[in-house]
């Protein structure tokens, strides 16, 4: 078995990790308002604040500067309340702040209140 | 199996993964068809697993076991989410998760799946679908 990703965080064996990750869940928190992201996994230590840019377009701000050069985003899949496919997107703004935005069924038009459960992971490789 | 995300804090005994991983490849494509499914990684054991169903055009259901209501809630330490794509020729495509039981029993999963610009449609291939659960 390779152990590509083994967490030797203790005493005991292991191989370091390849990367430090940081994975929280995004939900829609109301009206006009940023979504409350819930913290799921953090081993690059810093902190994330989220604004609402606009309709469906927020910025995330992190306490410290990434490598961008040996990055990874990821956001989605998002769950859905009705019959609706939601899409998600990212665009990198620069070492310490990034977009994230939705849309419903096709449409495009931005739309708050779509984030649901919705996985945000960045990777920092080493 | 693989040991993504194991924690091995402590020293030298059993790893518990954090998260604990449910990940699979789906395929689909003819009309009426249901999803099929195979198990790449499972740490919920026989506690986890999903019977496929097509109900329309894009549209799946995974009939499960595990209900994820659990006491206390664990719904905001999961995650679901697939890889986009597998689509030929290439298009943008994107699904999203719908729980089908009311509370207290989330044990269903209907997957609604479209192509930019084009709706709904029946394709999965080698499609990424994975739960995580964390600690």
């Amino acid at each position: 078995m390779k152990s590509e990703f083994i967490n030797g965080g203790g005493t005991g064996g292991g191989s370091a990790l390849p990367y430090s990750v940081f994975s929280c869940q995004l939900s829609y928190s109301g009206g006009g308002q940023p979504p409350n992201h819930i913290v799921l996994q953090n081993t690059i230590g810093f902190t994330m604040s989220i604004t609402r840019d606009s309709t469906g377009v927020y910025t995330c701000t992190l306490s410290q500067a990434l490598d961008l050069s040996k990055a990874t985003f990821y956001v989605g899949n998002t769950w859905s309340t009705s019959p609706d496919v939601i899409w998600c997107g990212i665009k990198v703004i620069n070492s310490t702040s990034f977009q994230i935005s939705n849309q419903a069924n096709n449409t495009p038009i931005k739309q708050d209140g779509l984030f649901l459960r919705t996985l945000l992971e960045i990777k920092q490789y080493t | 199996m693989k040991a993504e995300f194991f924690n091995g804090a402590g020293g030298g005994g059993s790893v518990v993964p954090n998260p604990k991983v449910y990940q699979s490849v789906l395929t689909q494509s003819g009309v009426g068809d249901a999803p099929t499914e195979v198990v790449l990684r499972n740490d919920f054991g026989s506690a986890m697993s999903f019977t496929w169903s097509y109900l329309g055009v894009g549209d799946y259901k995974a009939t499960g076991i595990y209900n994820f209501i659990q006491t206390p809630s664990i719904l905001d330490k999961i995650v679901f989410f697939s890889s986009n794509m597998g689509f030929q020729p290439f298009r943008f495509m994107s699904l999203s998760f719908i729980f089908t039981n009311p509370p207290p029993t989330l044990k269903d999963i209907r997957i609604v799946q479209e192509v930019a610009g084009g709706g709904r449609i029946n394709t999965l291939v080698n499609t990424r679908f994975e739960i995580r659960i964390y600690n």
